[in-house]
């Protein structure tokens, strides 16, 4: 067998020990054989396992995925024609999501001309193909309705659906509690267990696992929207909670009774003014620390 | 007449055949991808993209011929892209280990070996430097590399003696 074969035997391990001696004695091969042995002591880069393996699944299941991967190649090429060529009938089938950050409200025109007053830290999404279809929507967090006189009129909240015709009214939908307000028109609230029909100056509070109360309201519009919160009555867990949606801080609470009633309102505007609204009346304190940290306490 | 493979009876479109799939082929062909192109990112870029055509063409793929489909599709997305990138590469130079004789004259010797051995590398061609990397590093047979490249045993030992030829002739001259 000439030497070229011997020596590609060799680096596929096939030789014997003698065979790669007498090998190794041609001075040529021994040159090409140190080398190849040289060579295999290099190591390729570490492979990113993990890493890959995510981006090859981002890339299969596109789904929700709001940013597209650096894409490159052939990928890249089809997905900007897919894009280009499909847009628009994405667009027509997308939701539409509104969002609020903490003390931020805003306003939101729906396409049959109801309006909606989204409150701070909120969040709304409806599609606006379908609403010549069915007027719904979803709701999480805080927001008040205008609605304009059609078809049935739906806010989808985690504890409950709230159905009108053509009316003014608020719903509260945060963590356990549903609350919802009727100033003007008939508003229908269905929970779990029962249906509860609101007129103009009607309210009801929910809160899961306890009990539904029934309760009237005198103004014609929610004080929220005059950038005020108002509580009779209300736990001071409930009233803190409040303040953060409104206020980006952290409340630490020193030795205080959660279960404390407060009834008052606090501004949305002043940090100040509105932590001495709630602090003074229940004889509290309050310190601001820095990184937004309030701490309240109880005067000695 | 071919045999049916028993693999074949798995069906790639399934998420645990196709993660087998990668945790079997997924670092060899990365570093087959890397031989080509020399960098990490691209390389991570080839190896998503086959992976993904895969499952794109789950259906039409017999899980025992997935693997040369993978390389097939690395193979042909790098030629369309980088064939004509300079390349410029760098490989990790593993320390021949248990050697006693580590005076600081032979490890610098051994490192500045180490960059020789990585330019020279670099002027191989890259069919050459793929196929030699594939058996040097990666400890591939002939066999096994034909079957990657889609090409004859006889294509690869030309390809791995044309390497070790250009190697040669590029690393004369270091005293060794």
């Amino acid at each position: 067998m000439d030497k070229q074969s011997l020596l590609h035997k060799w680096m596929n391990d096939e030789l014997t020990e003698q065979q790669e001696a007498l090998l190794k004695a041609d001075p040529e091969m021994d040159a090409l054989m140190q080398i190849a042995t040289e060579s295999s002591n290099l190591e390729a880069p570490e492979f990113p396992e993990a890493a890959v393996w995510k981006n090859i699944q981002q890339l299969n299941r596109p789904a929700k995925v709001r940013r597209l991967q650096p894409l490159k190649y052939v990928i890249r090429i089809a997905a900007v024609f897919a894009i280009v060529a499909l847009s628009y009938v994405f667009w027509q089938g997308m939701d539409t999501d509104v969002n609020t950050a903490i003390a931020e409200k805003t306003q939101v025109f729906l396409p049959d001309t109801s309006e909606v007053a989204l409150n701070a830290d909120s969040f709304l999404t409806y599609n606006e193909q379908d609403w010549r279809n069915a007027r719904t929507l979803r709701l999480e967090g805080e927001a008040y309705f205008k609605v304009a006189k059609g078809s049935a009129f739906v806010v989808e909240t985690d504890l409950g659906d709230v159905t009108v015709l053509g009316t003014q009214f608020n719903v509260f939908a945060r963590g356990q509690q549903l609350k919802v307000s009727c100033f003007e028109g008939v508003v229908s609230v269905s929970l779990d267990q029962q249906v509860v029909t609101l007129k103009a100056g009607e309210a009801l509070e929910f809160t899961k696992g306890s009990s539904l109360k029934n309760l009237t309201t005198s103004l014609s519009a929610p004080r929220w929207l005059q950038h005020e919160s108002s509580f009779e009555n209300a736990p001071l867990s409930e009233v803190l909670d409040e303040l953060e949606h409104y206020y980006s801080v952290q409340l630490e609470v020193k030795d205080i009774d959660l279960k404390k009633r407060f009834t008052g309102s606090f501004t949305h505007q002043d940090l100040d003014i509105a932590l001495q609204s709630i602090c003074t009346p229940l004889q509290m304190t309050y310190s601001v620390l820095d990184k937004n940290k309030v701490v309240l306490n109880e005067v000695e | 007449m071919t045999e049916k493979d028993p693999q074949d009876k798995k069906d790639i479109c399934q998420e645990q055949h196709y993660n087998a799939l990668y945790k079997a082929h997924g670092q060899a062909l990365w570093n087959f991808a890397y031989y080509k192109c020399g960098n990490a990112d691209d390389a991570n870029d080839l190896v998503q993209e086959a992976f993904v055509k895969l499952w794109n063409n789950c259906r039409k793929v017999s899980f025992s011929k997935a693997r040369s489909f993978l390389y097939t599709v690395t193979n042909n997305s790098f030629l369309n892209a980088v064939a004509h990138k300079k390349v410029v590469l760098n490989y990790r130079s593993n320390q021949t280990s248990g050697i006693d004789k580590q005076s600081p004259e032979y490890l610098l010797e051994e490192k500045e070996y180490g960059k020789k051995l990585n330019a020279a590398l670099n002027t191989l061609t890259e069919a050459q430097r793929t196929a030699f990397l594939m058996n040097r590093i990666d400890g591939k047979k002939y066999k096994e590399i034909a079957e990657e490249l889609d090409i004859s045993i006889k294509a690869v030992e030309k390809r791995i003696s044309q390497a070790l030829m250009g190697l040669k002739k590029n690393l004369e001259g270091f005293n060794k």
